[in-house]
């Protein structure tokens, strides 16, 4: 049902291109003091390097090398605090993009159609959790310390370049190696890795439904490892771990000794130009000290690198969200005349499939109710949710009051039609609170005329909290009937000339069952009500019953007229009226 | 800290492990001989003595060096992650098996999230950890050492000095673990919050937005995300004291030790290189320890994980019997069972008594929450009574085997529950080794051979993990399949599973009713017209058998709770939502 198209890593670049270029002096300052620290923590080393030709001269100073050694303590301290500074200055950056694109993104989905936000809480979550949470890591670490490292590289390539050229090339040499084998290390990896990816879904995916079946594995006596399917997949991740493992160690390996310790050239080509006269001790000392400092920090770069494109894909998702076109406004608001609901060729279809609902036209009367039946796919719940405006129609018009619903002001709509769903939502808090979302400045007396009406009174007053106590979590506390009657309670109070019905399937015991269609009977009372009815019998003796199959409206009327005219309501109406009856072992 | 692979949670050892650590530790060794032969060079050096012959030794004792250095990071590689990963997947098995024999009933919807969320991410994250921390650790811990024994025997007194550095500024390490942890506990919660109400925000959306209500939702919101922005800044910051004096220690261990060498050197009581060599592995040696400290840093992640999923692994299963024993025929016996899911909840049945012979039907009737699903649970174990005792052929549940009860007692109830795999795997789940005709006669007994035949790979379609492709009511008949393949002499039912699809309620009643033949039938009831038929059906209140009898006899009861609950279902039934023109309620036929 998505229409989100999938993230292409540029979106997120754009993204945070754009967001970072509108303020860049937070970031400035901390991929500077970042680089600023780096540069400071090449100090230490000549410093070392200073105390080493201090220690070798012929009278050594002690003056001098206590001077040297709290200067290698005051630089560290230095960096310390540098390196700290950048860190608060980048997180600082961080936490302040994350909330901004948080509430950016949760400004952006109450603009989007309904329907684009059902069935994908999980995907919302995880963008607005997870991949604006990985943000901190590009932000805080992966910019900082690729600048700092890159930095603290050339930087100590120019000192050593100014000290001795040829040193210096040396300490460079084994830089091609290492790259040379990094990128046979990551030759074939892209495939790998999206293997991998695809074995950890898989395997996942796996988990979650044993755990959810538990119980049903557990009735047959089957466990983990005799599922083939389960055991398989979680074994392939080790399969493919330890290919890639096998393929790249060897070149992995080189890439890092490489880079770490550059002794390998640095010593014999300094003793080579030592002997030759060329190269003075204390100049040996020095680039054995600091050859390493030279490569290293890239390790720190690469690093920072192999974490991007995982980042910049979160990155890509949290754009593809706030991308999203939002649910059309009328320039020129307009206002129903009336409360009749008109369906005017309407051709509807979610994605790219085709047509759910085709050429669809019916009229229901204000303050009256009209029935949809049908098989279920027929597209019956898509009838509310266009009346609602959770989706747009492709062709076609849905009028209210004669005027089409995408004329009429969204709060206007909103505040003419009420709908009841099969699965109300509820948040965590209480009875009280769950009601007052509907009418926020209701007197208490409409307060207790819904509650009564709903049927809830009963229950209500045998709670020891009455109307302040919690719901739980999605209103677990309460069954299923008291969840139904507390929506009819909600719908009560928003008093709505509108009213869309989905009737409940499930079964609450017969006492709350009642209690739940008095509700109902009480809720329709004098709107104009379409109710998605599953139980035929339910809805035979209202003014309209619009019978719908595969899209298409088969037939409308009465349910005398419709059984004598329809062979299709004929037909569900005998296969419902022959199961109605059914027991058990009669 | 010890060494702590979690081998018990895989049932196995795994000594590629152990191999791996000693490549780590032969890799740290090959590095340190580095520097004992650049230590032998700078002698010669600062002696005046080098030539080339001194280049070619040393050049070829890098060279060597390096190769020695570089296989043993490799072979330390390929044995600790191939392990690894063959380890976490053993373990991940070996947990989900035991979760399995934990009481079913400990599973609530909040429950199994929290352990699919173990059972995925977290154990992702621990063979991460495990395969690629241990090697550093074992690396950067054996490097410090190594290159300190050299030190020593250089100059024992600077390697001393050095030494207590070393221990004070690890001394702040735990110091950092605290704060980072009172830090973090905050942040979780506000965490957790943030969660709720982002997913009240999309899931709510819905029903708020009719209400407007999302923008008031929003600003709670926003101040929630005020909140967050500066509790993650307080949780970054938290650990910084204990890390500048654990980097600042170790650094002032470098100077000072520096000084001691100098003055040891000015007064002529140790040799100039020795220092110098000090000062080239300073640097090197502290690298190693501070990564060091990192490491130690995640490894105590990785025990909370392992802590976790040892919690979880640890939970007392459901105690099996030594020796299984065989019922004697499929009658089922309640002898004063008691319950309570949780003590402070009161009980959900109390003294429940009751015999159903071998074949017969009872169906339990009553108010939602009053207990009749938790009674027809525990006849499959789901949990285990807390006092009296339920028998089946005689024989206490508790004495029978797993598989003697898989075998005994069949579930069909309203959730269906499909596995990814095929629809022939999924029928197979109830009896493993059925041939392929087997399952397609339960598949047609259970009126499902039609709509699978149609499907274009037929038994062969993969379902994925909803059950897609097949709707509700298909998928309430592969469930029947299944329990038909079972063929337990027992079925727990429940009768709202033949409502689960208006249009196919037909098809669904007669797979039921090839089910139901001939077993032994214990049936949740919600609609009481389908249960008129029972041998006996019990009336179930707040816990307590408050009525029990034909239906006939109950319905004759006039002042009792089951001909309330009929009446109450007569009218609703006959219920029919009014036009504006017609009476409003309780017109009958």
């Amino acid at each position: 049902m998505s229409g989100d198209t999938a993230a292409s890593p540029r979106l997120g670049r754009d993204l945070l291109a754009g967001r970072l270029r509108s303020q860049p002096k937070p970031l400035l300052l901390a991929t500077g003091l970042a680089t600023v620290a780096a540069a400071v923590e090449l100090l230490p080393y000549w410093l070392v390097y200073r105390m080493a030709v201090e220690v070798t001269a012929a009278e050594p100073r002690m003056d001098r090398l206590a001077l040297l050694a709290s200067l290698v303590l005051v630089a560290t301290a230095g960096r310390l605090l540098l390196f700290g500074a950048a860190n608060v200055v980048s997180h600082r950056l961080a936490f302040r993009l994350q909330k901004a694109l948080r509430l950016a993104l949760v400004r952006t989905l109450e603009r989007r159609p309904l329907g684009a936000l059902e069935g994908r809480a999980g995907d919302l979550k995880k963008t607005l959790v997870d991949d604006v949470g990985g943000l901190e890591g590009l932000i805080a670490h992966t910019l900082p310390d690729a600048v700092a490292g890159l930095a603290v590289s050339l930087l100590a390539a120019v000192l050593l370049l100014a000290v001795d050229w040829r040193m210096a090339l040396a300490s460079l040499a084994l830089l091609p190696v290492a790259f040379a084998a990094q990128s046979r290390a990551f030759r074939g990896l892209g495939t790998l890795q999206a293997k991998w990816h695809a074995a950890e879904t898989a395997a996942n995916a796996g988990l979650l439904s044993y755990v959810r079946g538990l119980a049903t594995l557990k009735a047959y006596d089957r466990v983990a490892s005799s599922l083939g399917d389960l055991r398989r997949s979680v074994h392939a991740l080790a399969d493919l771990a330890d290919r890639a493992t096998r393929r790249t160690a060897i070149p992995y390996a080189l890439f890092f000794v490489m880079l770490s310790t550059n002794l390998l050239v640095v010593l014999p080509v300094g003793l080579v130009l030592h002997v030759a006269g060329g190269l003075e001790t204390a100049d040996l000392v020095l680039f054995v000290v600091l050859g390493a400092g030279l490569t290293a920090p890239l390790l720190r770069v690469l690093h920072a690198f192999g974490a991007l494109e995982q980042q910049l894909q979160g990155a890509a998702r949290i754009a593809a969200v706030l991308d999203a076109p939002s649910l059309r406004m009328p320039a020129m608001p307009r206002e129903p005349e009336g409360t009749d609901i008109r369906f005017d060729g309407v051709h509807f279809g979610y994605g790219d499939d085709s047509d759910v609902l085709h050429d669809l036209s019916f009229t229901a009367p204000a303050g009256d109710v009209t029935a949809i039946v049908g098989p279920s796919g027929a597209g019956k719940s898509t009838v509310i949710r266009l009346i609602a405006r959770f989706w747009d129609v492709h062709a076609g018009a849905v009028r209210i009051g004669g005027m089409d619903v995408r004329e009429i002001a969204p709060d206007r709509l909103r505040s003419l039609v009420a709908v009841v769903f099969q699965d109300p939502f509820f948040f965590h808090g209480t009875i009280r609170e769950n009601l007052e979302i509907a009418a926020p400045a209701a007197p208490p007396a409409a307060m207790e005329s819904a509650i009564e009406a709903a049927g809830l009174a009963g229950l209500i007053g045998s709670l020891p909290l009455g109307l302040d106590t919690p719901v739980g979590d999605r209103a677990a506390r309460l069954s299923g009937g008291e969840r139904q009657r507390l929506a009819i309670a909600r719908a009560l109070l928003k008093d709505a000339p509108i009213l869309l019905l989905d009737e409940a399937t499930t079964f609450a015991d017969p006492e709350s069952e009642l209690a739940v269609q008095q509700a109902v009977a009480r809720l329709t009372a004098g709107r104009t009500v379409l109710i998605v009815a599953h139980r035929l019998a339910t809805v035979m003796e209202v003014a309209g019953i619009a019978v719908l199959a595969d899209g298409r409206l088969q037939a409308f009327g009465r349910h005398r007229d419709l059984l004598r005219r329809s062979t299709a309501y004929k037909r569900l109406w005998d296969g419902q009226s022959r199961s109605r009856d059914w027991r058990l072992r009669a | 800290m010890t060494v702590d692979f979690g081998f018990d949670l895989a049932e196995r050892s795994e000594p590629r492990l152990w191999r791996g650590l000693a490549f780590g530790v032969g890799a740290a060794l090959a590095e340190a001989l580095l520097y004992v032969e650049l230590y032998r060079v700078l002698i010669v050096v600062f002696g005046g003595n080098a030539d080339l012959r001194l280049a070619l030794e040393a050049g070829l004792v890098m060279l060597i060096g390096n190769v020695v250095l570089v296989a043993c990071k490799a072979k330390a590689n390929v044995e600790s992650f191939g392990a690894v990963y063959g380890l976490v997947a053993d373990s991940r098995l070996a947990v989900a098996d035991r979760l399995s024999r934990l009481p079913m009933g400990v599973f609530t919807r909040a429950r199994r999230a929290v352990v699919a969320e173990l059972l995925a991410g977290q154990f992702g994250l621990y063979q991460n950890v495990v395969a690629r921390v241990w090697g550093l650790a074992a690396v950067n811990a054996a490097l410090p050492l190594f290159l300190w024994l050299l030190l020593l025997v250089v100059d024992w007194r600077i390697a001393l000095v050095a030494a207590v550095f070393v221990i004070l500024a690890f001394l702040a390490v735990p110091w950092s673990h605290r704060l980072l942890s009172r830090a973090s506990a905050k942040l979780a919660d506000q965490r957790d919050d943030l969660l709720a109400g982002f997913l009240d925000q999309v899931e709510g959306a819905r029903d708020l937005r009719q209400y407007d209500r999302l923008a008031r939702l929003r600003q709670d919101l926003e101040t929630q995300l005020e909140r967050f922005e500066q509790a993650q800044l307080r949780t970054e910051l938290a650990p910084a004291p204990a890390l500048l004096a654990f980097a600042f220690l170790l650094q002032l261990g470098v100077a000072v030790s520096a000084v001691a060498g100098a003055l040891l050197v000015a007064r002529g009581a140790a040799e100039p290189t020795a220092l110098v060599l000090f000062l080239v592995l300073a640097l090197r040696l502290y690298r190693a320890i501070f990564d060091l400290g990192m490491n130690l840093a995640e490894l105590r992640f990785a025990r909370e994980i392992l802590g976790r999923i040892r919690a979880l692994a640890a939970e007392r299963p459901l105690p099996d019997p030594v020796a299984g024993r065989m019922p004697a025929d499929a009658s089922i016996s309640f002898d004063d069972v008691t319950f309570a899911y949780d003590p402070q909840d009161g009980l959900a049945l109390r003294n429940i008594c009751g015999r159903i012979p071998a074949g017969r039907m009872v169906a339990l009737v009553g108010p939602s929450g009053s207990g009749k699903s938790t009674l027809a649970h525990l006849v499959a174990r789901l949990w285990d009574a807390d006092s009296g005792s339920i028998r089946i052929g005689g024989v206490d549940l508790r004495a029978l085997s797993a598989e003697t009860l898989a075998r005994s007692v069949a579930m069909v109830l309203q959730d269906v529950v499909l596995f990814e795999g095929t629809i022939a795997d999924n029928i197979r789940l109830g009896r493993p080794d059925a041939s392929d005709d087997a399952v397609e006669r339960a598949a047609r007994a259970a009126r499902a051979h039609g709509f699978i035949t149609r499907l274009r790979d037929g038994y062969a379609t993969r379902l994925d993990a909803e059950g897609g492709p097949l709707s509700g009511g298909e998928r309430q008949r592969i469930a029947i399949a299944r329990a038909l393949l079972n063929d337990a002499p027992i079925l727990v039912l429940d009768e709202a599973t033949a409502n689960i699809d208006f249009e196919n309620e037909a098809e669904i009643q007669a797979a039921l009713g090839s089910l139901t033949q001939g077993r032994t039938l214990l049936v949740i009831a919600h609609r009481l017209w389908t249960v008129t038929g029972a041998d006996e059906i019990w009336v179930i209140d707040r816990g307590r058998i408050v009525q029990r009898g034909s239906h006939d006899r109950l319905l004759a009861e006039k002042e009792g709770l089951y001909r309330r609950l009929w009446d109450a279902q007569a009218r609703s039934r006959s219920w029919r939502v009014a036009s504006a023109a017609a009476p409003a309620v309780g017109r009958h036929q």
